[in-house]
């Protein structure tokens, strides 16, 4: 076992804690009749999801879920709550609820079984030092603790740069390498596909979003004329 | 917090984003379920990113720079979720806008065009 | 030694001529052009002198036997197939190239017009492939693939005209009933196949009966089901109705069946197992099967008024003849008969399709007084018809004589039966063939065609089918020319090839002595390859050659009686038929039943047809078929749709158009399949 991959005592109990007030505010969000109250809970939980991203050294990912879940779509949701007049009738749950149950409860099973019984390969079951030095951050240890003091800018190959305070800091608590560089880095070089497929996605869906929405407007004109 | 717990918790909401979309018969409630299950996925991803080496790691041999940025391959993973993810739910919601004009519903029980 | 590839190319001439008639020439010359009958002829004369190159190899240098060719190999048992070119194959190349080479000659002329020139022409050309592969199979069931060959070919052609629903039902029911007979061959080969695999190669299994390694018994019942298909192929009794009705064919088409092609495939198949059937318990059979058969048939004959079915008579009675000479042992007699018949029989064929030519119709009622206007066909089929009566010195004669001689010196009580039933069916033979003439060529013209049609229309009788136009002259020369080839070939052939004394070059009884002291394969068992490597024969250590297969002696006695019988016979039909002193109708009225019977055919076609397969067929089998297939096969169709139909209604309910049923049936499959992976995955 490494140590370097556990998480602290601190951090367990926050992603308890994160978890429990998520998974209520999910279970608000599919429950509640009020839809306005459910959106308002689907934000909270996306909040929590955010926060146990950055429990889990996501800090990019973590912001990215404020900025479009909470920051977009929870907003998106609510205007179109307020747009559509049926809300008043709420959220009625289907005749289907006890066969949702259960089959919900079988993927939660199924999912629970192969969490549970598959024997994944851990970090924290690495052996070899500069692996372990290069998911760290602390690259070339012992360079570092001789008074060199590198840490491998992952970009910059063998360049070495002095760390900052700050990533020394994050080398000695054993988390992973400062992590937002290197995705943007990833984005733009291995990943530029999908990357750039991602964006046609979105301006397909806007475009689409747009047309299904104004779809109705020149209706009128032609029935006028008619 | 280990892996497990990670994905015990992503699992969990994913069931009760699951539920949800099986259960609700507002679409924007479907929806908003489905965000759920698309966050629980998003978590497991991640969660993956931090507990799991890369393949090259874990195969032992020279550690090179790109086995060492591979690790954080999930985390590409989960903004590309979330990208698809946020188009979809635009996308999702003016598809209610047009059922709600066409139909004067939002309920999807009310909806059984695929029987045809 | 005639190379095997050649041998080959006498099979595959005609099969090419088929090919290129049926494909070429059909799609781009046209369905009636002569081009094909260019084709085939040219094919049938290559392989005609292919045929002769390959008997004068076997006659100066000995039977060939080519090693077989691997076929199909199927876990350890190997299938072969090969050459087999003795002295017996050699004979029949030529016979039937020959004829069929005379025939095709001949159908230019006769098929002149029709329609479906070329399709005559490409059938006809499969059928002496057909017949040519059969002759020189050297395998068995290389043997039954081509015997069954000449089956469809047959029937092909007995259906040429298929048009009309009697010539349908004539080649159905051809092909049934030596289906019928090809069943019992099939069981012999395969009884033969469990004996031991490798019998299924001819000069392995003469060793092995020569060598004495197969039972009596179990020769018998082998032979039985060989004999069973030559039956049905060679029209024997009981097998016999299909041939007279086979005449609803091209008339040259029956020339070939009758002579060459078809029917002597069974007795060529008994030709060809001889040492087999020789050791088996059931040559007495063999004779009791062959003279009935050549009485019976010759009976009927006496009162058939279509020129055709006399003659198609004759051929089931002389088919007898050559079975009974089998069955006695007399090989060579038997294989003398074949060969001098294949000639006169196809010229007395090919001579009624010219009186048909000129009358326009078979029916002998309507015909008479053609001598002054054909004289070559009259000569001609006299001098056929002489011959087959077996009047001295006409082929037929040597040929027949040979056949009663053998079974005069046989002796004992099937030697003397056999005498019996063979001298009946000469006198039966002499007298049919010569009122056929009488009533044909002599006497007054009866208006043909025409008149047949005026009466089938004042007695409100079914228009006979086949009638042609009436122009009372001579045939064209394509169609006397082989009518003289023949004819003169029938004057000659017997005494030629097989005479009583040394004729100059030509030794005393040179054709017996070239099919069976010469043939060592067939007579003894092993030998056959030294008698290959020095050309010679040994003659020394063949016990059964001097008994079987040796001609006999001339018998004077014998051929004294069978002459006066058949001079009988014809002065009978002559003072019945030209001087009228003994009235035909006056003695149909003092014997009436025997008329009757004779007239429908012994009632075998109103037993095959109504008793057994209407009233046991139809009514038993084919009803219970019936309740099978209703109450079994439909009901489970039925039973199947049902269930289908059910489960497509329990499927439509889960089909609601509810988005969220389907989610719920994915998310339980996804559960499913990850279940799966993690019972069996690993």
């Amino acid at each position: 076992m490494n140590d370097a991959f556990t998480a602290s005592g601190i951090v367990s109990a926050a992603f308890w804690l994160t978890s429990l007030l998520t998974i209520a505010a999910a279970i608000m969000v599919v429950t509640l009749h009020d839809i306005f109250k459910a959106a308002v809970f689907l934000a909270l939980s996306f909040v929590g999801v955010a926060v146990i991203f950055f429990l889990l050294n996501a800090e990019f990912v973590g912001v990215v879920q404020i900025l479009v879940y909470v920051g977009a779509v929870s907003i998106l949701i609510a205007f179109s709550i307020m747009m559509i007049s049926d809300v008043s009738h709420g959220s009625q749950p289907n005749r289907g609820r006890y066969v949702a149950v259960t089959v919900s409860a079988l993927v939660l099973a199924a999912i629970a079984v192969v969490a549970y019984n598959t024997n994944w390969t851990l970090n924290s079951s690495l052996e070899d030092p500069n692996a372990i030095a290069g998911l760290t951050g602390q690259f070339l240890e012992e360079e570092y603790a001789s008074g060199d003091g590198r840490i491998v800018d992952l970009y910059a190959g063998d360049t070495t740069t002095a760390p900052s305070e700050w990533a020394l800091q994050r080398a000695q608590t054993g988390v992973l390498a400062d992590s937002t560089p290197t995705i943007g880095g990833l984005l733009v070089r291995e990943f530029v596909l999908p990357f750039e497929t991602i964006g046609l996605v979105i301006v397909a869906s806007l475009i689409g979003g747009l047309a299904l929405m104004r779809g109705r407007r020149n209706e009128p004109e032609a029935r006028g004329g008619g | 917090m280990t892996l497990e717990h990670v994905l015990l918790v992503s699992g969990i909401i994913f069931a009760i984003g699951l539920y949800g979309v099986l259960s609700r018969r507002n679409t924007i409630s479907l929806l908003m379920s489905l965000e759920l299950m698309f966050n629980a996925v998003v978590i497991a991803a991640v969660a993956f990113s931090r507990f799991t080496p890369p393949a090259g790691l874990a195969d032992g041999g020279i550690v090179t720079a790109n086995e060492v940025r591979a690790a954080l391959t999930g985390h590409v993973l989960a903004v590309f979720i979330i990208a698809v993810a946020a188009a979809e739910s635009a996308l999702a919601l003016a598809l209610i806008f047009a059922l709600y004009r066409t139909k004067e519903t939002v309920e999807i029980t009310d909806v059984a065009e695929m029987r045809r | 030694m005639f190379s095997e590839s050649l041998a080959w190319l006498i099979i595959a001439l005609p099969v090419a001529a088929f090919l290129l008639n049926g494909t070429v020439v059909r799609a781009f010359i046209g369905t009636d052009t002569r081009v094909a009958g260019w084709v085939t002829i040219s094919a049938v004369a290559g392989s005609f002198i292919l045929s002769l190159f390959a008997l004068a190899s076997v006659a100066s240098k000995g039977a060939a036997v080519h090693d077989p060719h691997n076929w199909l190999t199927v876990q350890g048992f190997d299938l072969t197939f090969g050459i087999l070119l003795d002295q017996l194959t050699s004979i029949m190349f030529v016979v039937v190239s020959g004829v069929s080479l005379v025939v095709q000659f001949y159908s230019q002329q006769y098929m002149h017009g029709d329609k479906s020139y070329t399709r005559y022409y490409s059938y006809m050309a499969l059928f002496t492939a057909s017949m040519l592969g059969l002759v020189s199979a050297r395998n068995v069931v290389q043997l039954f693939v081509f015997w069954e060959l000449v089956g469809v070919s047959s029937y092909l052609l007995i259906g040429f005209w298929m048009e009309r629903p009697s010539a349908a039902a004539a080649a159905k029911k051809a092909f049934l009933m030596t289906r019928f007979g090809d069943f019992g061959f099939l069981l012999g080969i395969l009884y033969l196949y469990f004996v031991n695999p490798s019998y299924l190669d001819i000069p392995t299994l003469y060793e092995a009966v020569g060598a004495g390694a197969i039972a009596a018994g179990v020769a018998t019942w082998i032979s039985l089901g060989l004999f069973m298909g030559a039956i049905g192929k060679s029209a024997q009794f009981p097998l016999h109705s299909w041939l007279p009705d086979a005449m609803e064919g091209p008339t040259s088409v029956s020339a070939l069946i009758h002579s060459a092609t078809m029917v002597t495939a069974g007795v060529f198949l008994v030709a060809r197992f001889f040492p087999l059937f020789h050791a088996s318990n059931m040559m007495d059979l063999v004779v009791l099967i062959g003279g009935v058969t050549a009485v019976f048939a010759a009976s009927m004959g006496l009162v058939a008024n279509d020129i055709k079915r006399v003659l198609a008579y004759s051929t089931i009675s002389q088919l007898g003849y050559m079975v009974m000479a089998l069955g006695l042992g007399a090989y060579a007699p038997a294989l003398f008969h074949l060969f001098t018949h294949a000639f006169f029989k196809a010229g007395l064929f090919l001579g009624s399709g010219s009186v048909h030519h000129a009358s326009g119709t078979f029916n002998m009622k309507y015909m008479g007084g053609l001598r002054k206007n054909m004289p070559w066909t009259y000569w001609t089929m006299v001098i056929g018809s002489l011959s087959l009566a077996g009047i001295f010195p006409f082929s037929g004669f040597w040929s027949k004589d040979e056949l009663l001689a053998s079974a005069f010196e046989r002796g004992s009580t099937i030697g003397w039966v056999a005498l019996i039933l063979g001298l009946t069916a000469a006198l039966m033979t002499a007298f049919y063939m010569f009122r056929a003439i009488f009533l044909t060529f002599h006497g007054e013209y009866k208006g043909g065609a025409e008149a047949e049609a005026e009466d089938a229309k004042k007695n409100n009788l079914p228009m006979p089918v086949g009638l042609g136009h009436t122009h009372r002259q001579e045939s064209p020369w394509v169609m006397v020319a082989p009518l003289v080839v023949l004819a003169s070939l029938a004057i000659v052939i017997g005494f030629l090839v097989n005479p009583l004394f040394d004729l100059g070059p030509i030794k005393k009884h040179s054709f017996a002595t070239f099919v069976t002291e010469r043939n060592v394969n067939v007579f003894t068992g092993g030998h056959g390859e030294e008698a290959v490597d020095d050309g010679h024969a040994e003659t020394s250590h063949l016990p059964d050659a001097v008994e079987a297969g040796a001609a006999p002696e001339f018998s004077l006695p014998t051929a004294v009686i069978s002459t006066v019988l058949a001079v009988g016979g014809i002065l009978l039909a002559y003072s019945m038929y030209i001087t009228g002193s003994v009235s035909p109708a006056a003695m149909g009225r003092r014997l009436p039943t025997v008329h009757k019977l004779l007239f429908r055919k012994y009632y075998f076609d109103e037993l095959y047809e109504d008793r057994l397969v209407i009233r046991v067929f139809y009514a038993r089998v084919v009803r219970f078929f019936a309740w099978f297939d209703v109450s079994w096969i439909d009901n489970v169709n039925v039973q199947l749709s049902k269930l289908t139909a059910n489960v497509g209604r329990g499927l439509a309910n889960v089909q609601s158009g509810q988005t969220q049923t389907y989610a719920a049936i994915m998310a339980i499959g996804v559960v499913a399949a990850l279940l799966a992976l993690l019972v069996w995955g690993n």
